[in-house]
């Protein structure tokens, strides 16, 4: 069998949000005109290991994704949110850990923590096109945790960008549980460009042993972007094809 | 229609010292095997960096040995990825003739560019260009092949008058063919005259349109060899067994590890976001991204998992589609004890395969 991850979930239960109730479809919505502004890099394979939970497998290779969201408006006015995923497998499903999490709006943090366990905090998140490309930057209590610019934009096919989901580790109920939070892209503009990277700082973000390594292609499109109901939950500690429970969304 | 068999050689962890051997061993053997029994193909496939699915990254070693040791059966070595990182053109057109030649005229050369970013990336090539090299490659590989001397001026392989040695013993030179994996590949294919190598598992329906747009666009191709390769083959799992339920038992285990093990691979889809590029590859069908993790896999239509009435019925539902040949995929990390396999074979060519030969006798 493949190789699993080494992350014992209660090193981490002091960073896990509570979950007040689960998001449903029922309560989904859409948010028009999203820009998404995504980095992807390869990681040290070995670390990388150490930061996936043991439910989960590293692909191969491992790699991480720093992901911005620019909200123009939506349910608690215009919100950047920043995230930090590390890209895994729950059996065959093409997902990533979401080791950390920022959002500039309260309103934001509030709701992404109560309905899908995000580990999201509070800091400044700016995702700010520039004639030269596209900048995403992420200051934590006034210290730089990201800053990369997105370099030689070109056009490219909104079909050939994928968006995989994210799991929160949360506390649902009197369990800790791998909480698996999806959003629906429909990509108008897209374009692809190179990677500028300033700044990265792993541990603002949640686990240090992320090292990035190899530079992939950065995307920015302009999506329509809908948060959907929460479809399952993954025991953090145990294979996924076992350890899956899923909820009604 | 003919029958073939297929190689990964996936490898399981853990990886003791001799791990690797003995599936190496085995997959040889049941190689033999095959040739015995009357199979038509054997193909081993090109990959890198694959861990536990596929640690065939020396196919020309692999079916050397093969060839080496059976009689009849023809050794596909597919695919040669033409990709310039990976593999020099040059290198390809050598190596081919000279398995050509030790293999008594018994080969065939399949053609690709790979389809993960494991792969690619670890070579660092560049996934946007692959079509490209892959089409500049298989127009001169058949030139290499049949002109005494050779010379190219290209996009991106040049390379002054050389005689490329030795020339194939198959004249003018061996069949060419196409790896199918992304949408519109197969008429990639039949505009070139190459045989479509299906690598993907799709339904009757589906296979059925990709035949037809294949056959009447081959028709009238221009090809890039000397000649026309006109056969269309399809990808399956065989496990044949008398008793159906430990078919479908065994054979269903084998299928979701391959599919497993296929889904921890890094596709160049997944993270290169380019037009090159718009299947997952390597059988995503198989794979169940729309439930969750945990939901149990029903067997596709199609599988060829069972006992061997049902396989009979099942191949002639792929013959009505219009292929020419299923080449099978025997195991997947070691899932199926190796006499299983073995005894699985021999039940296929006594009870299935004759229903399939009496037609091409009569026809």
């Amino acid at each position: 069998m493949p190789l699993f991850g080494q992350l014992d979930s209660a090193t981490q239960a002091g960073r896990a949000s509570t979950v007040k109730s689960l998001m449903t479809d029922a309560e989904s919505f859409s948010i028009d005109a999203v820009d998404v502004l995504a980095f992807t890099y390869e990681i040290d394979i070995q670390r990388g290991f150490g930061a996936t939970p043991k439910a989960l497998h590293p692909s191969i290779p491992s790699y991480c994704q720093i992901v911005l969201r620019r909200h123009r408006d939506g349910p608690f006015g215009a919100f950047n949110v920043a995230e930090l995923r590390l890209n895994a497998r729950a059996g065959t499903h093409y997902l990533a850990y979401c080791i950390g999490a920022f959002a500039d709006n309260d309103a934001a943090v509030t709701f992404f923590r109560d309905r899908y366990g995000a580990p999201m905090q509070r800091a400044d998140v700016v995702l700010e096109p520039r004639y030269y490309g596209v900048v995403g930057t992420v200051v934590v209590g006034g210290k730089v945790a990201f800053d990369a610019v997105l370099e030689k934009p070109h056009y490219i096919s909104g079909s050939d960008v994928l968006y995989t989901p994210n799991l929160n580790l949360a506390r649902v109920g009197h369990a800790t549980k791998l909480v698996h939070q999806e959003m629906e892209y429909t990509i108008g503009k897209a374009q692809r460009g190179t990677t500028a990277l300033k700044a990265f700082d792993a541990a603002a973000f949640g686990d240090a042993r992320v090292v990035l390594r190899q530079p992939l292609p950065a995307t920015i499109v302009q999506a329509k972007v809908t948060y959907t109901g929460v479809r399952f939950l993954i025991d953090p500690d145990r294979p996924a094809l076992t350890g899956t429970e899923t909820v009604a969304a | 229609m003919k029958f073939g068999i297929f190689y990964e050689i996936s490898v399981p962890r853990p990886w003791a010292a001799d791990t690797e051997k003995k599936v190496y061993d085995n997959c040889i053997a049941q190689a033999i095997h095959a040739d015995k029994l009357g199979f038509d193909y054997c193909w081993a496939v090109e990959h890198h960096f694959l861990e536990e699915y596929s640690h065939c990254s020396a196919p020309e070693i692999f079916l050397t040995a093969i060839a080496a040791q059976t009689k009849r059966i023809r050794v596909g070595h597919g695919i040669n990825v033409c990709v310039p990182e990976m593999n020099p053109v040059i290198r390809i057109a050598e190596r081919c003739a000279a398995l050509d030649i030790v293999s008594g005229g018994r080969l065939e050369v399949g053609t690709g560019r790979s389809a993960t970013w494991t792969e690619l990336g670890g070579f660092g090539a560049n996934p946007d260009t692959t079509k490209a090299t892959w089409d500049e490659y298989v127009r001169v590989l058949p030139k290499m092949w049949t002109q005494e001397r050779f010379s190219h001026q290209g996009t991106y392989f040049s390379m002054p008058e050389r005689a490329v040695i030795p020339k194939p013993y198959q004249k003018p030179h061996p069949p060419m063919w196409v790896a199918v994996t992304s949408p519109g590949t197969e008429i990639d294919a039949a505009e070139r005259g190459m045989g479509a190598l299906g690598l993907t598992f799709g339904s009757f329906g589906e296979q059925e349109r990709k035949v037809k747009a294949y056959k009447d666009i081959v028709r009238r191709c221009e090809p890039v060899g000397e000649f026309v390769n006109d056969t269309v083959a399809a990808v399956n799992f065989l496990y044949c067994h008398e008793n159906p339920d430990e078919a479908k038992k065994t054979g269903m285990r084998m299928v979701g590890t391959f599919g497993y093990l296929a889904a921890q691979l890094v596709s160049a889809r997944e993270v290169y976001a380019s037009p090159s590029y718009a299947s997952f590859g390597l059988l995503p069908q198989v794979r169940r991204q729309a439930q969750a993790p945990g939901a149990v896999a029903e067997t596709p239509p199609g599988m060829c998992v069972g006992d061997p009435d049902t396989l009979v019925k099942t191949l002639k539902e792929w013959e009505s589609t219009g292929i020419d040949c299923v080449n099978f995929l025997l195991n997947a990390a070691e899932t199926v004890p190796q006499q299983a396999v073995l005894d699985s074979l021999e039940l296929f060519a006594r009870q299935v395969m004759p229903k399939f030969r009496k037609v091409e006798a009569a026809a």
